[in-house]
Parts: C-alpha cells; structure tokens; sequence
C-alpha cells in the first residue's frame, strides 16, 4: 500500500488552518448569496459529512462498518424523543441523545471484537434491520411505528424562512468543523496511532501491547456518538420529521462512499468526498431521474476507486502544490 | 540463575497435529537461550504460545511468577515479553519511525508520543534505518525488514526478546553483526530466546539450547553438550549434515 | 388447536418452502466465499433480478413461469458472470475495501435499475402467478400447494445437479479444490480465474431461483431482496463460511425455525428470529457451528 494516508494524518500539524479556511469559505459563500437551495444542500453536506466522518473513524480502526444508519437512526430517533417526551431543548437533546447510538456502538464493538472484514460487513450490515425492526414494532408505542414522529426544530420559532436557513447552516458548519477538529486530534494522538495499528494488522497490534479489543470497542462507541449527532442534527434542523426508513441500506452505504471519495483515513476525506458526491448529485438530478443520478453516482465513484484509491484529497493537495503554495500536510 | 520464564507441560494442538506435547523451559534474567529444530518441530508454536498468540491446551507458562496462559497477547506484551516474527509483519500504513514507535508507546514502557518518536529515531538510527524513518516500510528489503522487526522489539523496553529466525537469509557479514548486537542486548541484562537454523550463531551466542522435535522436547543443554548428544544429532544436526556438509563451528 | 398434527405439518411445510429461499441463497453465497473469499453483498439484489425476470418473461410474454425459472437462472447467471469478470476480477489482489466498495455499490446499481425497470408496470408490488395459485393436493392430514409442491421438488433437483456437479465431476473437484486452498489449486494449474466465473455465475443463478421462488409465494419489489439476504448472511454465520453443507442444513433449519415461531409468537417476530440466532451464535461461538470446510 503506497503512501500512507492514515499515518500523514497523524504528522500533520494541527488541523487548525484548514478549519479556518473552511470557516472562512462558508462565511464568503453566506456573504455572496442567500439562495436557499443551495444553503440547504450545504447545510446537508456540513450534516453528512460529520456522518462519514464518524464512518471514517471507524473505519481507521479497521472495522468497515456497513450499517452505520443504525446510529444515525437511533440518534435521530433518541434525540427527537427525549425533545418531545421529556422536554429537553432540542440544544441539549441534540448531545444527549447520541449517547444511545453510543451505548450501541460500544454494545456491537463488544459482539463483533472477533469478527474481521467480511463477517463484520454481514453482520453490522444486519443490525440496521433488526434495529429498524424493533423501532417498529418492539419500541412501535414510543415511536409511533411507521409513521415516525415530527422532531422539534432546533432554532427559535418564529425566525424568517432565510433566517432559520442560514441559522442551519452555520449551525451546520459550527458542528463540522467541530468535528474535523476532534477527529483529526483523535487521529493524531495516542489512540489515533492504536487504530492504525489494528487497521494494519490485529496480530502484531497485539503482539506490540495494543489493546486490540478495547481501541475497536472504543471505536464503535465513538463513531456512534458522532453519526449519532448527524442524525439528531439532520432531524432538529433539515427533515424535521423522523422515520423508521432512516436504517435503510441506502444510509449505510452513504458515508462509505463519501469517504471512499474524499480519501479513505484522513479526517479531510469524508467532508471532501461528501461535498463533491453531494454537488454531483445535486447538479445530476436536473437532468436525469433518481434513479438513473444514482446508479450514474455508483460508477463514478467506481472510476475513482480504480484510478485514484487514495480518494480525491491527494488530488486537491497536488492542485494547491502545483498552484505554489506550500501544501498543508507536509511538516 | 533466577528464573524469568519459566514453562511447565505446554502442549497445544492443532486438529489432530498435536504441535508441542508437554514442553518445559526456562529462560533466566539475562540469559540467552537458543530454540533448535526442524520445520515444522513446534519452535514458532511456542512462541506463539508464551506471546499469547495461541492459547495452550494444557501446561503453564510465568513470567517473573505471573501466569501468561490465561492473558491476551497485548497483555503479556506489557509485561515486558517482546518478539519478532519469522516473516517480518511491519504496519504497511504507518512511517518506519511509528512502526517503531508503536512497541514503545503501548509496550512496557508506555511513553508519550514526542518522547516515542525521539527513541525510536534513535533506535532506528543505531539499526541503520535513521535515513529511511519517514519512509513506509515498502521501502525497505527483506533485510532492512529484519531490522526494523528487531528495532520494534527492542524499542518496547522489554525484559525477554523472542527472536523468530531473524538471520535467515543474512550474508555472513550481516550474521556477524547480528552476534554482536546479541552479545550486546545480553549484557545489557535482556533475557533472549531465540529461534535460529545458523547453527554458527546459536552455537556462539546461547549458554543453553533447547531441541524440539515433533512437538517434545528431545535434548537441553550447554552447546557442547547438544553438538555431542546422539539424539540431536539423529533428529536434527545428523539430518543438517546429510543433507549438506554440516557445520562444525561449535567445535 | 395449535398442536393439531395437520397444522403442524403445514407450518413445517411452509417452512421448508421459505427455507429452499434462504439454503439457495446461503448456497450460492457460500460457494463464491470459498472459493472468491468475496461476499456478495448484492446477492439480494441478484434474487431480486433473478424475479424480476421471471416475472417479465411470464407478465409480458406469456412464458410459464415454471420455464421461465430457467431463462431467468441462465440470465441472471451471465449477469453474475459478468459482475465476476468486470468487476471482482480486476480488484483482486488490491485492498480489501475496494472489493467490499464494489459488493455494496453492486446493490445500488441493481436495486436502481431494477426500480427504474420496473416502474412503468407498477406502482409498488408485483407478485408471479402460476396456472396452479388455487390449486392444493389433498393428503388427509393436510392441503399442501401444488406451487410448494413443485418449487421444493424444483429446488431439490436443482440442488441435486450442484451436488452431481461439484462432487462427480473434475470440475467439481477442481473447484473444491480452490476452495479449500487457492494458491495449491493454482500451483496445480487449475484456472482458478475460470473457477472464479463458474462460481459467481452459479451461485447468480441459485439467487436466481430463489428469487423466482419467492415471488411465486410473495409479492415483491425491487427492495424485497435485502433481508432474505441478511438471514441468508446469518445462515452462512451459523453455517460457517465456505461450508455448503452448513448453507443447506442451516438454510432449511432457519425457514422451519422461522416459520414456527411466527406461527406461535406471531409476526413481530418471523424477521427478528434470524438476528437472535445470529446474536447467540457470535456470543457463544463466533466461528460458526460447521466449521468452514479444512
């Protein structure tokens, strides 16, 4: 495996200066235009990509996880109840209610520490519906089955329509980058380097003194909290509304692609993956149905893995080399 | 000698292979053992079994009087019993400097990371690796392999070394630069044990060899004792000789 | 009532039928992981094709749908075929999420272009009807379907051939042969890539069947693949990975296993059976009850 994606985002000094310069884009784009589609397909994009983020993580650590909608799901869902049923403010439900996912994450870590790679696909990817099953019917008299719920909106009422748009997007953007920040420490640090190592080789991770089962553990744990905060976000400020259909397998499949793009191990690849796929999408979905946008989106991707398996972010740092700024990454 | 890992009746199984059958061994404070025996004698498979790897069917190991046989792998690891492997493992996705930083961050010595990355390109450096620290290890050939294996063993600070075959495919001057950097870890008070098939280096550097044969141990012994025992030389240096004019540098 | 002998049988039976869905599917998924060590993750998606075009050759050119199970196993088979040599193929030997990136895109695709085929038949559900849909045998103690009847009696012939297939023929050997050691098998000089192709394409047309099985007894939608596919995958779990004895016995087992505790504990409870056997195994005994074949 040539130049190593996952242990350049451990040397990188800290992520400081591409958050600002994400914060300072996203402020320039709100300073030119108020068009409101487009703030809400950012604001989408700013919400999916803390959710690839959260895949990512997961997946530094070796596990490919292939139902990750479970934890939006449940994120969405704990959130949105514990907003409606026991009053909580939607500002701290949105925190609260990933714990659940979480709690989850740590469960499936713990019944999956043995399983590798295809098994772990098979049966994590089995989980979305059993989860999806017992938010219907088991749990169906809290979650009022198939027809879900209407989440509280996370804003104040009475904001204008531009006004809460642009309130979710900053919102939106605050979270994400949030979420770089801590995910490219995470990477960085002590327990970054633990992932890798059992990312590359369970064995000799174990033969070194690494924790094998407590850093997946841990990992599971982590990366249902953040897709957790996805879902609950997603929920508060864009759908407004949740349903049991959020632990389809297209969701699983989402943030896998997304980061697949941007560039597998890097905390840059999930956003830039799910920017440019989300774009893409937008822009395909003027002129062909969505189906066909979809099954277009598949083999582009498929081009990307096969010609760029480093993802897109390689590209992006060549580009800005080539342009004769020092790139970000190298010391 | 006090004794730092001590083996009791391991026995381990595969299927119907019964791969090592009540094996003893001991492994004093700065002692170095050498582990002899033909493919397929269970060498590896003790290893595996004192690193946690394998889980002994029966028998017990300790290790400075702690039972090992019940412990995960990174667990032992931590108390300060380190290896390398016959196919040298490196974490294809990390630098050769966090390869080598990765035994001492979560091994015995559990350092911080800036302090991890000053030793390990110290110790990458005493190997000859210094230049190639930033570099992932596809950059490196098999012998450069060996001694990145042996960098990350000995960067964990650990007490005992198991050494899996780690001259193979050496030219001799490599080999003897590999007996002077034993010969040095020995007197630094590391306890080694060591699977080897240069006959020249176990020879010159263990104080006692330990034969396996088909899972038993057959012969233990100073070096002059196992050159001269008949049953080794039937079961494993007689075969050597046969097959190719032996080596008599012990004597 | 319950325990009425008569209504036992019939619970068996209808077991047995879903079970043929769930064994054809572990089959085919199995023999590719033996031999490939790739899970389809769109084998689902494959099934779904597989009734797709049953239904097609049956809905729109009057084909019996009991001929029509074979144009569809061939077809779908070259489809497998093909997703074999464009697409598992060329990812060989590269990193392993490229090809679990593929087995997953593969269900978008499929399930895509199925939906867009589909739409402008239905809205929603289609379901294969054949001449016999009213028609039973009446065997005193119970009515068992003539459809039942002639899907088991299909199945098993078609389960048969596999068996004559993979253990009275070279091919066969050579292809158990890969399956348990790929790189022996290709020292030896067997073609491994063409075991590769007949192994994707085989079971492509087991998933085929069991498609056009299961919209002969179902209404379905191009989305009625994924959870046949999930027990299927819990199947091979329990069966151990490679195992097709484990696919086959574990297949039958989990429809009767499912078919009685929808029948006694009611429907909630005919998806969740195959998570919490799946769970119990992985806490008990995660690699499998068979072990997959040494």
């Amino acid at each position: 495996m040539a130049p190593t994606a996952a242990s350049r985002a451990r040397r990188t000094p800290p992520s400081l200066g591409i958050a600002l310069g994400m914060v300072a884009g996203a402020a320039l784009l709100l300073a030119v235009t108020r068009e409101l589609f487009l703030l809400q397909v950012l604001t989408f994009v700013f919400i999916f990509a803390i959710y690839a983020q959260s895949w990512n993580l997961v997946a530094h650590s070796g596990q490919f996880s292939l139902g990750h909608a479970t934890f939006l799901g449940l994120g969405g869902y704990a959130s949105i109840l514990l907003a409606r049923n026991l009053g909580l403010p939607p500002a701290v439900s949105l925190f609260v209610g990933p714990l659940l996912p979480a709690l989850v994450g740590l469960g499936i870590g713990r019944l999956c520490v043995r399983l590798r790679e295809w098994y772990l696909g098979m049966v994590t990817f089995g989980f979305t519906a059993i989860t999806q099953l017992l938010v219907v019917e088991q749990f169906g008299w809290l979650t009022n089955r198939w027809d879900g719920l209407e989440a509280p909106r996370l804003l104040p009422a009475g904001l204008s329509v531009e006004g809460a748009a642009v309130g979710n997007y900053l919102i939106g953007l605050g979270l994400m980058v949030a979420t770089y920040l801590a995910v490219a420490s995470l990477m960085r640090s002590r327990t970054g380097l633990a992932f890798a190592t059992i990312h590359d080789n369970e064995l000799v991770a174990g033969v070194s003194g690494v924790d094998v089962r407590r850093y997946r553990i841990l990992a599971m744990g982590a990366g249902g909290y953040l897709a957790g905060l996805a879902g609950a976000l997603n929920g508060h400020t864009l759908t407004r509304h949740i349903s049991p259909g959020v632990f389809g397998i297209e969701d699983s499949i989402w943030p896998l692609l997304y980061s697949i793009a941007g560039g597998l191990r890097t905390p840059e690849g999930p956003i830039l993956g799910t920017l440019v796929v989300r774009l893409f999408w937008e822009l395909m979905l003027r002129r062909l149905g969505g189906f066909e946008s979809l099954i277009t989106i598949v083999l582009m991707l498929a081009v990307i893995v096969r010609f760029f398996p480093q993802g897109l972010y390689p590209l992006v740092l060549r580009g800005v080399a080539a342009v004769g700024a020092r790139p970000a990454v190298r010391r | 000698m006090a004794s730092l890992l001590r083996g009791r009746g391991i026995t381990k199984s595969f299927g119907g292979l019964l791969a090592l059958d009540r094996v003893d061994l001991e492994v004093g404070a700065g002692e170095v053992v050498g582990l002899i025996g033909q493919n397929g004698a269970g060498k590896t498979t003790l290893i595996n079994a004192i690193t946690g790897v394998h889980r002994p069917d029966a028998g017990s190991i300790t290790f400075d009087g702690q039972e090992l046989t019940r412990l995960a792998p990174d667990r032992i690891a931590r108390l300060g019993i380190a290896r390398t492997f016959q196919i040298p493992q490196p974490f294809p996705t990390l630098t050769i400097l966090e390869n080598a930083m990765v035994a001492l961050v979560f091994g015995p010595r559990a350092s911080g990371l800036a302090e991890a990355e000053a030793r390990a390109r110290t110790i990458l450096e005493s190997v000859g690796l210094g230049g190639k620290a930033d570099l992932p290890p596809d950059h490196l050939n098999i012998v450069e392999l060996r001694k990145l294996e042996l960098a990350r063993a000995l960067a964990s600070g650990a007490r005992l070394l198991l050494l899996d075959e780690i001259n193979a495919g050496l030219t001799a001057a490599e080999i003897q630069e590999a007996i002077a950097l034993i010969e040095g870890l020995r007197r630094q008070g590391l306890a080694i044990l060591m699977v080897e098939h240069v006959m020249r280096v176990i020879l010159r550097v263990c104080e006692r060899i330990i034969v396996l044969h088909f899972g038993r141990k057959i012969a233990e012994g100073t070096p002059r004792e196992i050159a001269g025992d008949p049953a080794v030389i039937t079961a494993y240096l007689g075969a050597r000789r046969a097959a190719g004019g032996g080596d008599r540098a012990g004597r | 009532m319950i325990l009425d002998p008569g209504v036992l049988l019939q619970v068996l039976i209808w077991g047995l039928v879903i079970g043929s869905v769930y064994m054809l599917l572990a089959t085919g998924l199995t023999l590719i992981f033996g031999v490939m060590k790739v899970i389809n993750f769109a084998h689902g998606e494959l099934m779904m094709t597989g009734a797709f075009l049953t239904f097609l050759l049956w809905h729109a050119l009057g084909l019996h749908p009991y001929l029509g199970v074979f144009v569809s196993m061939a077809g779908v088979g070259l489809l497998g075929i093909a997703v074999e040599r464009l697409g598992f193929r060329p990812l060989r030997g590269t990193a392993k999420i490229n090809e679990i990136f593929l087995s997953i895109a593969l269900i978008l695709i499929l399930q895509n272009a199925l939906a867009r085929a589909f739409i402008p038949y239905f809205r929603e559900y289609a379901q294969i009807r054949t001449p016999y849909a009213h028609r039973v045998f009446d065997l005193g103690l119970l009515n068992l379907r003539y459809d039942f009847a002639i899907l088991l009696g299909l199945t098993w012939a078609v389960m048969l051939g596999l068996y004559l297939l993979l253990f009275r023929t070279e091919f066969g050997r050579e292809m158990r042969g890969t399956s348990q050691n790929r790189l022996a098998a290709a020292l030896m000089g067997i073609d491994v890539g063409r075991i590769d192709t007949a192994s994707f394409g085989i079971g492509a047309g087991l998933a085929a069947l069991a498609g056009s099985l299961y919209g002969i007894i179902n209404p379905f939608s191009p989305y009625s693949g994924t959870l046949p596919a999930i027990k299927a995958f819990a199947v091979i779990i329990l069966g151990g990975l490679g195992s097709i004895r484990g696919a086959v016995l574990g297949g039958l087992l989990y429809g009767v296993v499912e078919g009685f505790a929808t029948f006694f504990l009611g429907g909630a409870w005919r998806d969740a059976t195959a998570f919490i056997l799946l769970l119990l195994v992985l806490l008990v005994r995660p690699e499998g009850i068979f072990r997959e074949r040494a």
